[in-house]
């Protein structure tokens, strides 16, 4: 299936590694000029390199407002235009929510929150402007059912969903769509960490975690970066322009809300 | 039906009027002792008056405080649980915040609805929580929105916000569901409160007509044609503040006249 958006530009955020670069890659891979972004040079090197073509990183780290600016400064200069966005933050620290302090609430706010509305603000009027744009959101399944131990994330990503859900109708009539993916567990750099306190126990090894989650889901395994980036791709197409204001969930069936 | 409450301890957040003080009637119909909170020391004493009879019988309470504030916050618990001996029952609930496209919110007005909507209602369950589970009993019912479920045009700062307290409040009532401690929010819809006498215009997307107007339209917008009344919200609040509500927990249920049109 040709994606129709052969020379478009995606700004991709946090995507050196994980569910960050599997949406840049498919979308290169559909003939999208890219941009990645990062905090470590080394892993944004390595991941220019995956993805080849004209595609340059730009370390930078999200949560940041200077940083922000610079991003979308350097992202415009290479591409000319942003006509794709994907809004992308590594999740906050994982705990219980007793013992957050309104310190853990108010980083997380600006980590999770900020960072992906205040890129919103810069890349929407421009897509407006032209009659085209697509806006994607990684953000989690845990919006949807909320996980142990990860309040912060539990929370703000699901804030998210509304704070999008009120922009995607805003700007609907203009070509311009606003969709979530809600990932489930994937093979990433950043859930093996997070998968023992997922199985809601600590003790494990970050391998026996992952594996014990994996059991969870009823495909009976992770999912890959490829797959989720595929659905990121298609979203951005051509073809999805009918779908907008969206929480798609990419995890296997672990979810078991109807809708 | 006896709720099972009586001489328990509420506190109400921004319950000096509208929704809020309609939790408190029902929670003080119940034999509850309720303090509410608010801004504006003369809303207050309207309040308590109206709560307590206009004959100064009755021992509601109030105490000043802004939701939105840290420090505020601390206080009102403190008095709060000084006043009433121990917070069993505590209703979250904040005044709106501004209204307005997305596209022309700031990011420092998001800052400030974080406090306001979000914060608040975190840190003020956080402090009540721990009492509650060392009793082994309590109730907290968050004031939402039915803009959490069906996003409302013109309220991007609410929308955003309360969904997060979806999420932070989904987590909490789960640590602490096998401690006799049960966390529910309540859904409205159109009320007729002041606060909708505020924002209906936004939300119908009507600049034009009168506040009165709007409200009235807005209320045609669900099938039962009419507001919600502040004694109807109260009663399902008490009802989730009951001993029989104890196997229901981390609810959101609207109270919307049938507006919203998703199935669940």
């Amino acid at each position: 299936m040709d994606l129709g958006i052969k020379g478009e530009s995606a700004l991709v955020l946090a995507s050196s590694r994980g569910l960050g670069f599997g949406c840049a890659k498919a979308l290169s891979d559909e003939g999208v000029r890219v941009v990645l972004n990062g905090l470590s040079e080394e892993n944004g090197a390595k991941a220019v390199k995956a993805i080849g073509g004209d595609t340059i990183f730009v370390s930078a780290d999200v949560s940041k407002a200077e940083d922000r600016e610079r991003l979308w400064d350097e992202a415009l200069d290479h591409l000319g235009e942003v006509s794709i966005l994907v809004t992308n933050a590594y999740g906050p620290q994982p705990g219980p929510f007793m013992d957050r302090t309104n310190e853990d609430w108010r980083t997380a706010f600006e980590e999770t929150f900020i960072s992906a509305i205040d890129m919103a603000y810069r890349a929407a009027p421009p897509m407006v402007e032209r009659g085209w744009g697509r806006i994607i959101n990684i953000s989690s399944m845990s919006a949807k059912e909320p996980s142990t131990n990860t309040p912060l994330g539990n929370s703000l990503k699901a804030g998210l969903l509304g704070a999008f859900g009120t922009l995607a109708r805003e700007i609907a009539a203009k070509g311009v769509t606003v969709n979530s993916l809600l990932p489930g567990p994937f093979d990433t750099d950043l859930l093996r960490p997070f998968a023992k306190y997922m199985v809601n126990d600590p003790s494990l090894s970050d391998d026996e975690g992952v594996r014990k989650f994996a059991e969870t889901v009823p495909v009976k395994r992770l999912g890959k970066i490829e797959e989720f980036g595929a659905v990121c791709a298609f979203l951005c197409s051509r073809h999805a322009g009918y779908v907008t204001a969206q929480a798609i969930s990419v995890d296997g069936a672990v979810v078991k809300t109807m809708l | 039906m006896d709720l099972g409450i009586k001489g328990e301890g509420a506190l109400i957040l921004a319950g000096s009027q509208g929704l809020g003080l309609g939790c408190a009637r029902a929670l003080l119909d119940e034999g509850v002792k309720v303090l509410v909170t608010g801004r504006n020391a003369e809303t207050g004493a309207k309040a308590v008056a109206s709560l307590n009879g206009g004959s100064g019988g009755g021992d509601a309470g109030f105490i000043q405080g802004d939701v939105a504030d840290a420090d505020d916050r601390a206080r009102v618990f403190a008095e709060a649980e000084k006043r009433l001996g121990k917070v069993s029952i505590l209703v979250t609930n904040a005044g709106g915040p501004p209204t307005g496209p997305f596209l022309e919110k700031s990011l420092d007005e998001w800052r400030t609805a974080f406090d306001l909507s979000l914060l608040s209602a975190v840190d003020m369950a956080r402090m009540a929580t721990s009492g509650m589970v060392e009793r082994g009993w309590g109730r907290i019912v968050n004031i939402s929105s039915i803009s959490v479920k069906e996003t409302t045009p013109n309220t991007p700062l609410a929308n955003g916000l309360k969904t997060a307290v979806i999420g932070a409040f989904g987590t909490l009532a789960r640590e602490i569901a096998d401690k006799g401690v049960t966390v529910n929010h309540i859904l409205p819809g159109p009320f007729d409160t002041a606060l909708l006498r505020r924002v209906a215009r936004d939300i119908v997307q009507r600049p034009d007509l009168s506040e009165e107007e709007a409200v009235q339209e807005y209320a045609k917008h669900g099938p039962m044609k009419r507001l919600g009344t502040v004694e109807e919200f109260g009663s399902l609040c008490a009802y989730l503040c009951s001993r029989k509500a104890g196997y229901i927990t981390a609810q959101g249920v609207a109270m919307d006249g049938g507006l919203v049109t998703a199935l669940y």
